[in-house]
C-alpha cells in the first residue's frame, strides 16, 4: 500500500505552519513573536535568526528557508510555528507582528529590467541572459522575401499534482536528523536541510516517501516545506509534521515561467526560412529556482527542428514579485514551442503551403546541423513522425476543408492543427549528466534494484526492474524496486529533463551487467567452458549453443556458496555534451527525441468554447522499454497540454494569487479531455538502455500549438496569448483592466 | 478553523431559535468550507439534516410540485415525477458542481449558498464581510457582474435559482414559530438593499421547501450554462427560460440570467418584449441583442454580455422551432 508523506505520524510529534509575508515586496524592520508564544500549546516560533546554519539555498542561492532582509512573494515564510495541534499553530501565526517598510512591486517582468525598477536582489533583477548566434541575421532578413513578426505570450500555471507537498522531520537516535518526505531531489534537499541546521550529510537522513505526482514540482517547493520541518524538529527535539493544505501549496510553491515572446522570421518565396531572430522573456517570480536552466533549454530549441543558416536569439530570466518560478514538465520548451508552431503556421500561410508542407520544406533530416551548430548523427525521424500523424488524422483533406467559407462563419467551426518538435534528452550541457543505481541479488534469488530515479507516478521503477530483468534474464516477479534513500545510493541528480529511462536506466543495465558477469565467472569456474559463450534467459543459464547449463536459482546459491555475494554498483555517465555560453554555439544534448501532435477542435464562435474532440501523438522514443507506460505518459501530456492551450493560467493580482484551489484554478477534467490516439516510433539510440530515449516532456510540449493551430484552421483567426479562454477567442483579447467602468463597449451598434 | 459545536436540530421551533454565534447546516458542502477557511466561526451548527420531514418531494397534479428544503440535488433530479414533469430542473441539477457534490448538497442550500467571489472568499475585508472597500471594483473582475452591482459586484452562485424564478418558484419559509411564504424573486436581494446577505433571510429564519407551480401547458422551457471547464464549475453565465410560442408569435414567456447579477437577474425591459413578438429568426436575434442594455460591465467582463446574447439568440431559435 502506498504510504505518502502526509499518512507518516510519531508519537509526540508537533505540527508545524508557517506566518506568510503580508507584503510581496518589503523591507523586514522587526518581528515580534513574543504573543505567539504565550499561546498555551506553542513550542517553538522561529525566525531566519535561529537557522544554525545556512538561510539561503538554490542554483543563486538567494532561495530564503525564512525571509530575512525582504519578503520578495506572499509565499515567503517569515515566521515557522510548531504547535501541538495544527490549529494552535495557524493561531500563533496571526498572533505574529511584523514591521515592514513597504517597496514598489514589480508584477510584469517587461519592466523588470527598466534603469527605474526597483532592484529585488543586490545582484539586480537580471537572472541570467543566454545567447544563440548562427550566421549573420542582417542579411538573412535582406535576402527575405516576406518577414513575420509576432509577440506571444504564455501564463504561468501551477503543476497541480495530486498530493500537496508534506514531510515528517524527527530526531534520530545519533544527534542527526532525519526527513520523510516528498521530495523529487533528495541529492538537493539532504545538502540544503543539513546546510540549515549546521550538520554534516551524514548526520541527516532523508527518506523518500511514495510521491503523488510531481511534474517537476516537488523540487525546491518540497525541499522548503522539508527542511522548515527540520528546523522545527531540531529546535523541539521532537517529531514536526507540515502538511501543506492544497491553498498553501498554491501559494508557497513554484509555477511554470511566463513568457513574453517576440519573434521575427524572414523566408524566401517558397517558404525557406532564411532568418529567425527571437527576444524572449522568462519570468523568474521572486527567486531563483531553476531559471538558468529552463531558459537555457529555451535559447537551445527557440528555434525549433527547422533549418535556417541565420539565427538571433537572446532568452532574459528577470525576477518581479510574483511566485518564484521553476522546472515544470517541458522545462522551458513548452513556452518557445507555443511560438515556433504558430509561426511556422504563418509562414505557410504566407507562402500558400499546408502546414505539413512547410515543415516537410524546413524541417531536419539526417545530418541536419541546428540552430547552436551542432551535427544531428542519430537517425532524425522528424519527418518520419510527421508524416505518420499526417497520415493518420487524414490531416491534408480535412485541413483543406475546414477553410471552407461555410465552415469558417458557421456557428460551430471545425479545425485541425499539426506541430512538431524536436527535443534534447536529459540534462545535456546544462549539468553534470550522470546517474547511479544498485543491483542486490538476494542468496534466494529474489532481487532488489535501487537507483536515484525518483518514481513521482511516472513508472520509472518499473521500468528500470524491467532493465534489469532484461539483462539478468530473469522474470519480474523477482524484482523489488527500493524507495532511494541518500544513506543508499549515490547522488543520481535529479529525476528531471525526461532522463529517468535513459540515464537511471542506463545504470540499472551496467550494474546488471555487472551481476551477470559475475554469476557468468563462477558458472565458466565450474563447469570449464568460457564465460563469453554464457547467455542469462528465460530464468535460466544456458550456453550459446542452446545448452542448459542450470537454473537461475542454482546459479545464484552457488555464487553465494562461492562466497560471492551478487551485488553491482552502476553508474552511467554521459559527457559527450560541450557548451559555450559566450557563442551560444556547441553540442547541447547528446541526443534529440522527435515527436509530431495533430489536434481536432470544434469552435463554438458564439461563445467562444473551444472543444478538442481528438488528439493524435506520435513521438520516437528511441525504444519502449514498457509500451503501456509510454501511452500513459503520452496521454497524460495531452491532458496537461490541453489545459496549457484552452484554460490554465494562474492568476495574480499585484503578487497576490487568486486561483488557490481548484475551484478557481481550472485544469481539465475527464469531460475536457479530448479523444487520445498515439503511435509509438522506435529508432534505438545508441546512448540509451536497449535503444531507449524519452518520452514524459516530449509528450506534452507541443500540445498547446497544436490546439491553437487547429483554432486557426477553424476561424481564420490566430490565438497569440495563451491560454485561449473564451475572451480570447470571442473577443481576440483577454480583457484588459483599463477599460473604464459603465463602458458601452458592449452595446449593440445600431 | 475554530472548534464548534455541533448539534442535530430536534426540531423547526428549537433550531430556528438561534444564536448570533450559531449557524444552520443542510449537507455542509458550502458551510464547511466557509468554516474551514475562517469565513465564519461559529460556536454551534445546527444540523437541519435531522429534519426528516424537510426532505419530501411530492408533486399534485393541477398545484405542482413541492421540493423539501432538505432534499439533495441528486434526489430531486432523480424523482420520477420531477423528471415527467419538470425535465428542467432535471437539466439543471445535472449541471450543478459534480455528482458527489450533488450527492450531499441539498436544494434548499443551494438558493442559500454564499458567493463565490475570490476577495470575499480569500483574506480580504471586502464590503461583504463589513469591510469599506469591494475589491472586485479595481481587481481581476472577470467573473462578477455586469449589472445589479453595487457597492458589491458579486454573482449568485445559484443555478437552480435561475430555473426556479423561470418557473415562478414560491418558497416556504418558517419564521418566528410561523410558516410563510415568498416568491422567489422577492426572496433574493440586491447589494443596495444589504451589501452583506443575499436574500431576506433573518437570523433564525430556515427555508422549508420550494414550491413550483405546474408549467403552463404548451409552454416549454430550457436552463443553459456555460462553463469553462466542462465539470465541476459554477456558471459564466446561464439563462432558464420559458416560453409558450404558438406558431410565428411568442404568446407569453419569462427569461432569467445567471453569472451576470448579484442575483438571477430579470431583465424586465427584455421581458415586456416577449409578448406577440414574432418568431423568425431575424427578429429572435434583434430580440437577444437587446438583453442587458442596462449592463455596466466592469473592466474585465464585457465578454459577458455578448455571450448572454448568443446563448440567448440559439435558445430562443430552438424552442421557437416545433
Ligand atoms: C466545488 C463546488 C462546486 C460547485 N458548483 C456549483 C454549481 O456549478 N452550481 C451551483 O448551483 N452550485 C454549485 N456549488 C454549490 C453547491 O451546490 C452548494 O454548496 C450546495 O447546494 C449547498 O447545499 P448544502 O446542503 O451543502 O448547503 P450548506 O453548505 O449546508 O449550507 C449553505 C448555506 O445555506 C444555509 N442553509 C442551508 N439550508 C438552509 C435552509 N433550509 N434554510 C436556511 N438556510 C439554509 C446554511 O446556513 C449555509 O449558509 C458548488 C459547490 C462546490 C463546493
Ligand atoms: S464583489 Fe462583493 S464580495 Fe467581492 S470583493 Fe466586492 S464587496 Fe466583496
Amino acid at each position: 500500500m502506498a504510504r505518502y508523506a502526509a499518512d507518516y505520524s510519531l508519537p509526540h510529534q508537533l505540527y508545524g505552519c508557517v506566518k506568510y509575508a503580508d507584503y510581496p515586496h518589503a523591507e523586514i524592520l522587526n518581528i515580534d513573536i513574543s504573543e505567539a508564544l504565550k499561546i498555551n500549546g506553542v513550542e517553538a516560533v522561529l525566525t531566519y535568526k535561529d537557522v544554525p546554519g545556512e538561510n539561503r539555498f538554490g542554483l543563486i542561492p538567494n532561495i530564503r528557508i525564512l525571509a530575512d532582509d525582504r519578503t520578495r512573494y506572499l509565499g515567503d515564510a517569515v515566521a515557522l510555528i510548531a504547535a501541538r495541534t495544527i490549529e494552535i499553530a495557524k493561531q500563533a501565526a496571526r498572533h505574529i507582528s511584523i514591521k515592514y517598510h513597504k517597496l514598489p512591486d514589480v508584477i510584469d517582468p517587461r519592466e523588470s529590467l527598466k534603469e527605474e525598477t526597483i532592484k529585488i536582489h543586490e545582484e539586480g533583477n537580471l537572472v541570467v541572459h543566454h545567447k544563440v548566434l548562427k550566421g549573420d541575421i542582417a542579411r538573412g532578413f535582406k535576402q527575405s522575401v516576406h518577414v513575420i513578426e509576432q509577440d506571444f505570450s504564455t501564463p504561468a500555471i501551477e503543476h497541480a499534482y495530486l498530493e500537496p507537498e508534506a514531510a515528517l522531520a524527527y530526531p534520530d537516535e545519533q544527534d542527526g536528523i532525519a526527513v520523510i518526505g516528498c521530495l523529487q531531489n533528495i541529492y538537493t534537499s539532504h545538502k540544503v536541510i543539513a546546510a540549515a541546521l549546521n550538520l554534516p550529510l551524514a548526520k541527516v537522513k532523508i527518506i523518500q516517501s511514495t510521491m503523488g505526482g510531481s511534474f517537476g514540482g516537488k523540487d525546491e517547493a518540497s525541499t522548503l516545506v522539508a527542511a522548515r520541518a527540520a528546523l522545527l524538529a531540531v529546535k523541539t527535539k521532537r517529531p514536526v509534521k507540515i502538511v501543506n493544505s492544497r491553498e498553501d501549496s498554491m501559494i508557497q510553491s513554484y509555477k511554470r515561467h511566463p513568457y513574453y515572446l517576440n519573434y521575427r522570421w524572414g523566408c524566401d518565396q517558397d517558404g525557406r526560412l532564411l532568418a529567425m531572430q527571437h527576444d524572449i522573456i522568462a519570468d523568474s517570480g521572486a527567486y531563483c529556482s531553476m531559471t538558468p536552466f529552463v531558459t537555457w533549454r529555451s535559447v537551445v530549441q527557440a528555434a525549433g527542428p527547422y533549418r535556417c543558416p541565420n539565427v538571433k536569439t537572446d532568452v532574459r530570466g528577470v525576477y518581479t514579485n510574483n511566485n518564484y518560478t521553476g522546472a515544470m514538465r517541458g522545462f522551458g520548451s513548452p513556452q518557445v514551442n507555443v511560438a515556433i508552431e504558430i509561426m511556422m503556421d504563418k509562414i505557410a500561410e504566407k507562402t500558400n503551403k499546408s502546414p505539413l508542407e512547410i515543415r516537410l520544406l524546413n524541417g531536419f533530416g539526417d545530418g541536419a546541423v541546428t540552430a547552436t551548430g551542432q551535427k544531428l548523427s542519430h537517425d532524425v525521424s522528424l519527418k518520419q513522425v510527421l508524416t505518420i500523424a499526417a497520415e493518420k488524422s487524414d490531416f491534408e483533406n480535412k485541413w483543406r476543408q475546414n477553410r471552407s467559407k461555410e465552415n469558417q462563419s458557421a456557428p460551430v467551426s471545425k479545425g485541425i492543427g499539426l506541430s512538431c518538435s524536436y527535443r534534447g534528452v536529459s540534462l545535456g550541457a546544462e549539468g553534470v549528466d550522470a546517474a547511479s543505481a544498485v543491483v542486490h541479488v538476494q542468496p534466494d534469488g529474489s532481487i532488489n534494484v535501487s537507483s536515484g530515479i525518483i518514481d513521482m507516478g511516472q513508472g520509472a521503477q518499473t521500468a528500470l526492474a524491467q532493465i534489469a530483468a532484461e539483462v539478468l534474464g530473469v522474470s519480474m516477479k523477482r524484482m523489488r524496486f527500493l524507495e532511494p534513500d541518500t544513506t543508499r545510493v549515490a547522488d543520481s541528480g535529479p529525476t528531471v529533463a525526461s532522463r529517468g529511462t535513459i540515464m537511471g536506466g542506463g545504470a540499472v543495465k551496467i550494474a546488471a551487467e555487472k551481476v551477470a558477469e559475475l554469476i557468468k565467472e563462477i558458472l565458466a569456474e565450474k563447469h570449464k567452458i568460457r564465460k563469453e559463450s554464457l547467455l542469462l534467459k528465460n530464468e535460466k543459464i544456458e550456453t550459446k549453443s542452446g545448452k542448459r547449463v542450470c537454473t537461475f536459482t542454482d546459479a545464484v546459491k552457488l555464487c553465494y556458496a562461492k562466497g560471492t555475494p551478487l551485488f553491482a554498483n552502476g553508474v552511467r555517465y554521459i559527457a559527450e555534451t560541450d557548451w559555450n555560453e559566450k557563442t551560444g554555439r556547441g553540442n547541447a544534448y547528446f541526443t534529440y527525441v522527435y515527436g509530431a501532435n495533430v489536434a481536432e477542435v470544434e469552435v463554438d464562435r458564439e461563445t467562444g468554447k473551444v472543444n478538442v474532440t481528438r488528439f493524435i501523438s506520435v513521438h520516437d522514443v528511441g525504444k519502449a522499454i514498457n509500451k503501456s507506460m509510454v501511452e500513459g505518459q503520452i496521454y497524460g501530456g495531452i491532458a496537461m497540454g490541453t489545459g496549457y492551450a484552452i484554460m490554465e493560467s494562474f492568476i495574480q493580482e499585484s503578487g497576490m494569487a487568486k486561483t488557490i484551489n481548484f475551484d478557481e484554478y481550472y485544469i481539465p477534467t475527464a469531460l475536457d479531455v479530448p479523444q487520445m490516439e498515439s503511435f509509438i516510433v522506435e529508432n534505438p539510440d545508441k546512448h540509451g538502455p536497449f535503444g531507449a530515449k524519452s518520452i514524459g516532456e516530449p509528450a506534452l510540449e507541443i500540445v498547446a500549438p497544436t490546439i491553437i493551430n487547429a483554432i486557426f484552421n477553424a476561424t481564420g483567426k490566430h490565438i497569440y496569448n495563451l491560454p485561449a479562454s473564451l475572451e480570447e477567442v470571442l473577443l481576440g483579447k483577454k480583457l484588459r483592466r483599463d477599460v473604464e467602468r459603465g463602458s458601452l463597449s458592449c452595446k449593440p451598434e445600431v | 478553523m475554530k472548534n464548534f459545536k455541533y448539534i442535530p436540530a430536534e426540531s423547526l421551533e428549537k433550531a430556528s431559535q438561534k444564536k448570533d454565534d450559531s449557524v444552520l447546516m443542510a449537507g455542509g458542502t458550502d458551510l464547511l468550507g466557509m468554516i474551514k477557511d475562517d469565513l465564519l466561526t461559529p460556536e454551534t451548527v445546527i444540523n437541519l439534516k435531522s429534519l426528516k420531514e424537510l426532505k419530501n418531494i411530492r408533486y399534485n397534479a393541477g398545484k405542482g410540485l413541492e421540493i423539501g428544503a432538505l432534499a439533495t440535488i441528486t434526489e430531486l433530479a432523480e424523482n420520477s415525477d420531477v423528471q415527467k414533469r419538470f425535465p428542467v430542473l432535471v437539466q439543471t441539477c445535472k449541471e450543478i458542481a459534480s455528482p458527489q457534490l450533488r450527492n450531499v448538497g441539498t436544494v434548499g442550500g443551494n438558493l442559500c449558498q454564499r458567493p463565490r467571489c475570490w476577495y470575499y472568499r480569500g483574506e480580504f475585508n471586502c464590503l461583504r464581510k463589513g469591510g469599506d472597500t469591494c475589491f472586485a471594483v479595481d481587481g481581476e473582475n472577470k467573473f462578477h457582474c455586469v449589472v445589479g452591482g453595487g457597492p458589491c459586484y458579486i454573482v449568485h452562485p445559484s443555478d437552480l435559482a435561475v430555473s426556479l424564478l423561470a418557473l415562478d418558484a414560491s418558497l416556504e419559509i418558517f419564521s418566528n414559530g410561523k410558516l410563510k411564504t415568498v416568491p422567489i424573486d422577492d426572496f433574493f436581494i440586491l447589494p443596495e438593499q444589504n451589501e452583506t446577505k443575499e436574500n431576506i433571510l433573518e437570523p433564525g429564519e430556515i427555508v422549508t421547501k420550494i414550491i413550483v407551480p405546474e408549467i403552463p401547458a404548451g409552454s416549454k422551457c430550457a436552463f443553459i450554462k456555460f462553463k469553462e471547464r466542462a465539470s465541476w464549475d459554477f456558471a459564466v453565465v446561464s439563462l432558464g427560460i420559458l416560453l409558450n410560442t404558438n406558431g410565428s408569435t411568442i404568446k407569453n414567456g419569462r427569461i432569467v440570467f445567471g453569472g451576470v447579477a448579484p442575483r438571477p437577474w430579470i431583465d424586465t425591459a427584455l421581458n415586456t418584449k416577449l409578448t406577440g413578438a414574432a418568431t423568425d429568426e431575424k427578429n429572435l436575434k434583434s430580440l437577444a441583442d437587446s438583453a442587458l442594455l442596462e449592463a455596466e460591465p466592469m473592466s474585465k467582463n464585457d465578454y459577458k454580455i455578448i455571450l448572454v446574447r448568443n446563448l440567448l439568440k440559439q435558445a430562443l431559435i430552438d424552442l421557437s422551432k416545433n
